[in-house]
């Protein structure tokens, strides 16, 4: 007798307490494009350097495996927000046939894509691009939107051998000589630096050079989730604003962020990405006059006909996918 | 008299079941298959569920006719990749597990790194691979190699190692040589377990080829699905699996027959006790 | 069976073929096992000798120190005038599980000798159909003349103990050594096999060593028997067998043998009680 009222007694207690943890408030999970770099310090000093909560949220930010795996898990509800490349999100858009993500806050104003090559290779332009070997990471921004690059320069994509690797084999490769080409982001200068090669020594040829000039990455939701949580979505932003803002005038802000994550990141490594990204992506001269995420609808429009084109998905309009209702004032998006 | 009209009766019901339906046995696996198949889509249909989160089998056969040459061609790669990587285990593991089964100071000697560097995940080793031996066929052989020829060291040596000792008398009291014991009892002896280890190491030899293409490759199956995967295809990823677990069916089929019809009378020997 | 062999069987000159002096053998490490102590036995070429004793008394270690399988600890073994210091190559042997390899056919089985003794493994290749005719001879003689192609798994027990004689005495050895080879097969199978052997032993007269438990097995077989005593073994006596060969089913009735029978279970009896042992459950028959 006793024992059935314990019984019914524990019962009842661990059904109350898993009930009231439940009403706390679960963070939201946002991920990254790629693993911990300087490029994503921003982001993980908005978590661990308070800028989420006082904004009055709870975020849990956690690496990724490139734009395309971390929209596909927005997609599928693994997790509520990504930073991700934006042309990526047209795309699956585009191949869903619905639009269910959506881009709430442009972190770069430009895609920082680039093609890069060994100067001794003689690769100075893309029509050099053609019958050679290229090594890239299926999933990685810069080989997603390469047939748009290609289109733009009237490569013959059937004439180009890719290597597929993962993100860390990618400059070995290059180095060795196993490829002619890697595509990248503008921040792979910095490994490549680690590996004693210089500038000097590379060939570079940024997309925004050669006619595919688009909007980079973004944060990234699903229709659904803004919808349901306006107010989780706009108190993300305004953190991961803060935190830019923070990152842009002290980077070592952001670099002593992921030092303190994982004790064997490279401080000088990072800083260097986080610089490259800063100047060439985040910090453009229109951002520098019109603030963060700024963006310019028309030229919006271009990046989305762009991919657009080059998927063979319908265009969709630039309202549909870019949502800025959720940005704070325009006040708090200048740079001082 | 009671015990022996119950076992009658018990007996009769079971073979009744049988005579009803004797083709039930062998065409079981197959109503199963092709129920999952079945319940796989009428799932997918009446919840609504989106392709890239699950694909419907009706649009992975679509996908398996549409993309068949590209699918061929990868998956032939993955096979030849898998084949020659397989060989090299079975020769290697032939030539180790003899001398780890047969000597027990190499036993002692190379057991620990044998065992050590097992446990080492290939998936870490590829890329040092790549570095190498450069991108592509090489390092996926080589991984299929390093996943599978462990468990054939494994078997060759332990049916060695278990060969009774009145066998080994009879022939030590003939004047036998180690050589004798080892070709005349001990390998023999072992065949059983070898083939048996076959059918193992071939599954592991065709992982390893898929690991060493998702990591660094331009051709192969697992090229094939990672492409697919980044580029939103998830029709086109499940194909790929459906490709794979087919080859992994036939392959592992084909060395459990290759053991039945080598081993007979391992399955038949009667203890004279 | 060589001339000077047949010679020496019918002069009766024979010398001891089997000779073991004071052996001692101890297993395990450290203090060990004491499982022979001063054993003496003697042997004569061409002579049927069993050895009885008591489960554990030591009787299969003797089997393995007398074929070179297992060095002494201490005392000498001779075989055919030279000190036995690795595995003889001159033996026969059968044990109680006939390890017939399952791999091979019965023929095949029984060749096995020719394929390993020195003096024939490369004659056997170029020869085969001649050492056939030999094989299938011998195992014509113990009754196994239609099996030849037929695997082990597919005889009974007693027909793969004969195909496992025939192994053992192939390859034509001096020495046959028999370690309770009829132990796990039933009294009318047992029976048979006993005449088997004789026959076999009556026509090649290899000499024998018999190790066994059932007494009158021992007497039916055998021209000496010797006792050994529970471990440490020893041998504490030795019986003469007298009665004339071919033995017959209905000697083994005889009041003569059934008296040596007799007097040997009281021996053993004695002692096990002498040397005050937990004495086995299982009772020699």
């Amino acid at each position: 007798m006793f024992n059935s009222v314990v019984r019914v007694a524990v019962a009842v207690f661990t059904l109350a307490a898993t009930s009231v943890a439940a009403l706390a408030q679960a963070p939201v999970k946002l991920v990254l494009d790629y693993a911990i770099q300087g490029q994503q310090s921003p982001i993980v000093l908005a978590a661990d350097g308070g800028y989420f909560s006082r904004a009055g949220v709870n975020v849990q930010v956690d690496r990724g495996y490139g734009s395309a795996d971390a929209i596909t898990k927005v997609a599928t509800g693994a997790y509520d927000m990504a930073f991700a490349d934006f042309s990526v999100l047209v795309q699956f858009n585009g191949r869903q046939g619905s639009a269910k993500l959506i881009n709430v806050f442009q972190v770069y104003d430009v895609a920082p894509m680039v093609i890069l090559a060994l100067k001794k290779s003689n690769i100075t332009k893309p029509a050099d691009l053609a019958g050679k070997k290229i090594a890239s990471p299926p999933g990685a921004s810069s080989r997603v939107i390469f047939p748009a690059f290609a289109a733009a320069n009237k490569i013959d994509t059937s004439s180009i051998q890719w290597l597929d690797v993962t993100p860390q084999l990618r400059e070995t490769l290059l180095m060795q000589g196993q490829a002619d080409a890697t595509t990248a982001l503008i921040t792979d200068l910095a490994g490549l630096k680690h590996l004693n090669i210089s500038e000097d020594d590379l060939s570079v040829m940024r997309f925004s050079d050669y006619g595919v000039n688009l909007y980079g990455h973004a944060l990234v939701t699903t229709s659904e989730f803004a919808a349901k949580n306006p107010d989780v979505v706009k108190k993300v932003v305004k953190g991961v604003g803060e935190a830019l803002k923070a990152s842009i005038a002290n980077p070592d802000l952001a670099i002593a962020a992921i030092k303190k994550r994982d004790p064997l990141v490279d401080e000088a490594l990072e800083r260097h990405r986080l610089d490259l990204v800063i100047k060439n992506a985040i910090v453009t001269d229109h951002v520098k006059k019109a603030g963060l995420s700024a963006v310019d609808m028309d030229r919006m429009k271009k990046t989305i006909d762009i991919v657009t084109a080059t998927f063979k998905t319908p265009s969709v309009e630039a309202r549909s996918i870019y949502h800025s209702e959720y940005l704070p004032p325009r006040s708090e998006l200048m740079l001082p | 008299m009671t015990t022996t009209a119950t076992t009658k009766k018990t007996k009769k019901k079971a073979s009744s079941l049988e005579r009803a339906m004797p083709w039930l046995v062998p065409a079981f696996p197959w109503i199963v298959s092709v129920a999952t198949v079945v319940i796989w889509e009428i799932g997918c249909a009446v919840f609504s569920v989106p392709e890239f989160i699950l694909p419907r089998p009706s649009r992975i056969a679509g996908v398996l006719i549409s993309a068949a040459d590209p699918i061929w061609f990868h998956s032939k790669h993955t096979l030849i990749t898998t084949l020659i990587g397989f060989a090299l285990s079975v020769a290697f593991g032939l030539l180790v597990g003899i001398a780890v089964g047969s000597s027990r100071l190499i036993y002692g000697g190379f057991y620990p790194l044998l065992v050590g560097f097992n446990s080492v995940p290939k998936v870490a080793l590829v890329p040092v691979l790549v570095v190498w031996f450069g991108i592509g066929t090489i390092p996926a052989i080589l991984t299929a190699f390093l996943m599978s020829f462990f468990p054939i060291v494994v078997n060759v040596a332990t049916g060695l190692a278990t060969v009774e000792p009145e066998l080994h008398d009879v022939l030590r009291s003939l004047g036998a040589k180690k050589r004798d014991l080892i070709f005349k009892v001990g390998l023999p002896r072992s065949l059983p377990f070898f083939f048996a280890s076959l059918k193992v190491a071939v599954t592991l030899a065709f992982v390893g080829s898929i690991i060493s293409e998702s990591i660094a490759s331009s051709e192969g199956i697992g090229t094939l699905m990672v492409r697919a995967a980044s580029d939103f295809r998830i029709s086109l990823v499940f194909a790929g699996l459906v490709v794979t677990a087919a080859m992994g069916i036939v392959m592992y089929t084909a060395f459990a027959v290759l053991e039945r019809h080598t081993t007979g009378w391992a399955t038949r020997r009667v203890d004279v006790r | 069976m060589t001339a000077a062999r047949k010679l020496r069987i019918m002069t009766g000159s024979m010398s001891n073929f089997v000779a073991i002096r004071d052996v001692q053998l101890v297993y395990g490490k450290g203090v060990g096992v004491q499982a022979l102590d001063g054993l003496d036995l003697d042997v004569k070429e061409g002579e049927f000798a069993a050895v009885v004793g008591r489960s554990g008394c030591g009787k299969s270690s003797l089997m393995k120190l007398v074929t070179g399988l297992l060095p002494p600890t201490e005392g000498t073994i001779e075989v055919d005038g030279k000190e036995v210091d690795g595995p003889l190559k001159i033996v026969g042997m059968a044990f109680q599980n006939p390890t017939l390899l399952p791999w091979r056919q019965i023929l095949s089985n029984v060749m096995l000798p020719f394929e390993i003794v020195d003096e024939h493994r490369y004659k056997v290749r170029m020869q085969r159909a001649e050492y056939e005719i030999k094989a299938r001879a011998l195992l014509n003689s113990v009754g196994l003349g239609g099996v030849e192609k037929k695997y082990p798994w597919q005889l009974s027990g007693g027909m793969q103990q004969r195909a496992s004689l025939c192994r053992a005495l192939v390859h034509q050895p001096a020495l046959l050594m028999l370690d309770e080879p009829f132990g796990a097969l039933d009294a009318f199978t047992r029976e048979e096999l006993w005449d088997v052997l004789q026959n076999l032993w009556m026509t090649r007269r290899f000499t024998t060593i018999l190790v066994t438990h059932d007494l009158r097995e021992a007497v039916y077989l055998a021209d000496k028997v010797h006792v050994m005593s529970n471990r440490p073994g020893r041998i504490v006596a030795t019986h003469e067998v007298p009665i004339e060969r071919p033995r017959r089913s209905e000697t083994a009735f005889e009041p003569r043998f059934l008296n040596i029978v007799q007097s040997l279970r009281e021996q053993i009896r004695a002692e096990s009680s002498a040397t005050d042992r937990p004495a086995a459950a299982r009772d020699a028959s």
